[in-house]
């Protein structure tokens, strides 16, 4: 029995200390460039196709509230879309997440049971009501130990938008959290989404905080009133001369020109030629015969190539703008199954003078890095 | 009457060429297919193929159900399977050859009489020997390129309008490139070289000459790499921000192995003491881009490149799109017949053919099917083609073999017809 013991033992050990398993790359092969088309920098993103990190809250919006009296906003960041703090307990923590996907039932887990240990999560018929950033939203109420600290507590007011759910959390000592309830409730209560306008009741930026899309540059003088500058999204360009930011927009690079003119850039799915169709039918226009992508003429964005629509008419949006006599410019590219495109639509006497101007900010758009 | 002993020898032969083996064999073959298919509502088709007919021996399940309910249930509500060891359908059909070659060729006595089944016999065994020259000697795969834009100009970048090369549906490679400027120098590895780097456990990689070695681990056969956010718990690594997510199929989706992307970490050590760490992801991109990603890294100013992806044939030609047509039946979605017009490209020149449903192109021995298209559902313009190619040398054996088979039968029932038309029961028969 011994002697098979140490046997057991001993092959035990070896088979714990033995190398793990190697194995040879084959023979080399020999391959013109061509054969094997081969992008050697990409970035982790793009290699892997990563999404993008982003939370969903989207851009160009800031979230704000009335800080309750003794709380500080705090800088946001990465996956908190507004921070606040209690300066005389350090290790609470107020803070809301925006658009976090895993839908209610997983986000109830991982707060009860990953979070805080409590094996049963209730059902969320039976949380308590409370408005959040003025919907309806339901509050979360745990106490236990958290991140192995004993004696904790946390109060999360959510909402669903499909699968995503946008929380705003309070943690910290359970006596604190207790005691500040009230201040917390009416805090949600008073979130609001600023993205529009400069906002008087928006906290003061913070250091290491960006600004809002919508604050005035920082070089002007103070009372100036200079339009705030258009989203730009993952498109850098060279905005001419007498185009003016659209106040409000989150579209890429929106501004207006001359008397009701706009252009903007964006994206979209499908495919190329029926997204011009789509917009000749805004100008009154049949669509295009079927060669009639290969009549258009070329220009300059985002490398040659994009195709340039030109048309003249009544335009007619789908949201219901009207502007006769109008003159809608197109510079389109489909790339990977999406279409980039830069659309300039107005009067047709200012787009003629705009015509310049926008093919000179074609040829300037590239890649933000 | 005294028996006559047979040798050891002559006894394994009349057992091998004997009826019962042949009965016991199909009854194995029909078992086998029926319990296969059964299997293939949990699993996916390729899998099941290799385990239940490409392989010496199966534990085969069956679920203990009746009219679709279970008799006895497991935790999770499913049938209890029954679980029976089974030799493969491999090992039974090599058997079967050799049991019609024994019993049908050698010992059948060779006379006119006979001639329609030994024809016959011959005709089976062709089809079960090309049978197994496919599942040893082919390979196919996919080829996928985009209708090619009239105008030079309206070619996008990167996309993919002429392939002369396939890759493989199922199986990967962990390629190693070494980038020498205009020429690419490459070595591979099979995946199955991988599967020891699945769970916790790593495979090192090496080769003569070259001045590091890597590290495999965590290979998980259908994964998805994904950001690692704040709320997100993991045990795998992090590296630049992401992890690799091991994927399930959802219940009630039969899985499909060729649609699971593999990923994994790579740990590359150099003789000089650098180290790169990154994940390689199998996803596939063509026919959208035709570039591949590899995990770049320099060594001693040499620049290599990782990249774990399907297998990489190369076809000694190329094949160039030209033209998509989609036909639908009327008033439906559902298309009545879709065709490429396509050129194929090699050093002597260029030819101009179609490919459509029972019309492949066959070149230098290999056989180019149409298989699908994109994009679905919304379709084109721009549209897309989807070929499988295939490398078997016993392509046509079947075809030539179900000929060999027609003969025999004719010749067998054909002399049955004649011996009948001859003889006294047809004459019974006109009183």
């Amino acid at each position: 029995m011994p002697i098979r013991f140490h046997a057991l033992a001993t092959f035990a050990v070896l088979a714990a200390c033995s190398p793990p398993p190697t194995a040879d790359f084959g023979p080399p092969q020999q391959l013109r460039k061509e054969q094997r088309p081969t992008v050697w920098d990409a970035s982790t993103k793009d290699r892997l196709l990563l999404p993008d990190m982003a939370p969903a809250s989207g851009g160009a919006k800031v979230w704000v509230g009335d800080a309750p009296a003794g709380w500080e906003t705090r800088p946001s960041r990465q996956f908190r879309d507004a921070v606040w703090a209690i300066p005389t307990v350090p290790d609470a923590e107020v803070y809301l997440t925006v658009g976090v996907g895993g839908g209610v039932a997983g986000n109830l887990t991982r707060w009860y049971t990953q979070q805080f240990g409590i094996a049963e999560v209730p059902a969320i018929e039976a949380l308590q009501v409370v408005e959040m950033a003025g919907k309806p939203a339901r509050l979360a109420e745990m106490k236990g130990t958290f991140g192995g600290k004993p004696d904790w507590a946390a109060l999360i007011a959510f909402y669903a938008e499909g699968d995503s759910v946008t929380s705003f959390k309070f943690t910290g000592p359970a006596a604190v959290v207790d005691g500040n309830r009230d201040k917390f409730l009416a805090l949600a209560k008073s979130l609001r989404a600023a993205s529009a306008s400069p906002d008087p009741k928006a906290p003061p930026i913070q250091p290491g905080q960006p600004m809002p899309s919508t604050h005035p540059d920082v070089g002007q003088a103070p009372g100036a009133t200079a339009p705030a500058a258009a989203a730009t999204g993952p498109i850098a360009a060279t905005v001419p001369d007498g185009w003016r930011p659209k106040a409000g927009s989150s579209k890429w690079h929106h501004h207006e020109f001359g008397a009701g003119g706009e252009v903007y850039v964006s994206q979209l799915g499908g495919g190329l030629k029926d997204t011009l169709d789509i917009w000749r039918g805004e100008m009154g226009q049949a669509p295009m015969a079927a060669d009639g992508m290969a009549q258009l003429p070329r220009t300059a964005f985002l490398g040659d190539g994009a195709v340039l629509l030109d048309l003249a008419g009544d335009y007619r949006s789908f949201s219901g703008k009207q502007i006769p006599g109008a003159r809608m410019l197109v510079a389109a590219r489909e790339d990977a199954g999406s279409i980039t495109f830069v659309k300039l639509v107005g009067p047709a006497a200012d787009v003629a003078a705009a015509a310049e101007p926008f093919a000179a900010f074609c040829r300037s758009a590239r890649k933000a890095q | 009457m005294t028996a006559v002993a047979q040798s050891p020898a002559a006894r394994v032969v009349a057992f091998l060429g004997s009826m019962k083996l042949s009965v016991w064999l199909l009854l194995l073959l029909a078992a086998l297919t029926w319990l296969g298919t059964l299997a293939q509502v949990e699993r996916s088709t390729y899998d099941v193929q290799r385990e239940y007919f490409e392989s010496w021996f199966v534990v085969a399940e069956l679920p203990l159900s009746f009219w679709g309910k279970a008799l006895v249930e497991r935790a999770d509500g499913t049938p209890w399977p029954l679980r029976i060891p089974l030799p493969g359908a491999y090992p039974v059909m090599a058997l079967f050859c050799v049991n019609l070659i024994v019993g049908g060729l050698l010992r059948m006595k060779w006379s006119w009489r006979n001639s329609g089944i030994l024809v016959t016999h011959l005709g089976i065994v062709l089809l079960l020997v090309a049978g197994a020259v496919k599942l040893h000697a082919s390979y196919a795969g996919m080829l996928a390129v985009y209708e090619n834009p009239a105008a030079e100009g309206q070619r996008l970048a990167g996309r993919q309008y002429e392939s002369s090369t396939f890759t493989s549906f199922h199986d990967h490679e962990l390629a190693l490139l070494v980038d020498r400027g205009d020429a690419i120098e490459e070595r591979v590895v099979p995946e199955r070289a991988l599967w020891a780097a699945r769970g916790d456990g790593a495979v090192t990689l090496r080769a003569e000459g070259l001045p590091f070695t890597v590290e495999v681990r965590h290979f998980v056969d259908h994964a998805s790499v994904v950001p690692k956010g704040p709320m997100v718990q993991t045990r795998m690594p992090v590296v630049d921000g992401a992890f690799v997510r091991a994927e399930k199929w959802p219940v009630g989706v039969q899985p499909k192995s060729e649609a699971e992307i593999p990923a994994c970490y790579v740990t590359v050590r150099s003789d000089a003491g650098d180290r790169f760490e990154a994940i390689l992801s199998g996803d596939p991109r063509v026919p959208k881009d035709r570039s591949r990603y590899p995990f770049a890294f320099t060594v001693r100013g040499q620049r290599y490149g990782l990249d774990l992806r399907h297998v990489v044939h190369d076809l000694p030609f190329a094949v160039r799109l030209d033209k998509f047509q989609k036909l639908d039946h009327p008033g439906t979605m559902s298309p009545r017949d879709f065709r490429s017009f396509v050129t194929v490209v090699d050093g002597a020149g260029s030819q101009e053919a179609q490919i459509f449903m029972n019309n492949p192109l066959r070149r230098d021995g290999y056989v180019v099917y149409q298989t699908n298209w994109g994009p679905q559902p919304a379709g084109g313009p721009p549209w897309y083609s989807v070929f499988e190619v295939s490398w078997n040398p016993s392509d046509i054996w079947p075809a030539i073999a179900c000929i060999v088979i027609w003969i025999g039968l004719f010749l067998h029932f054909g002399k049955k017809l004649l011996g009948f038309l001859d003889s006294s029961a047809r004459a019974s028969l006109n009183q």
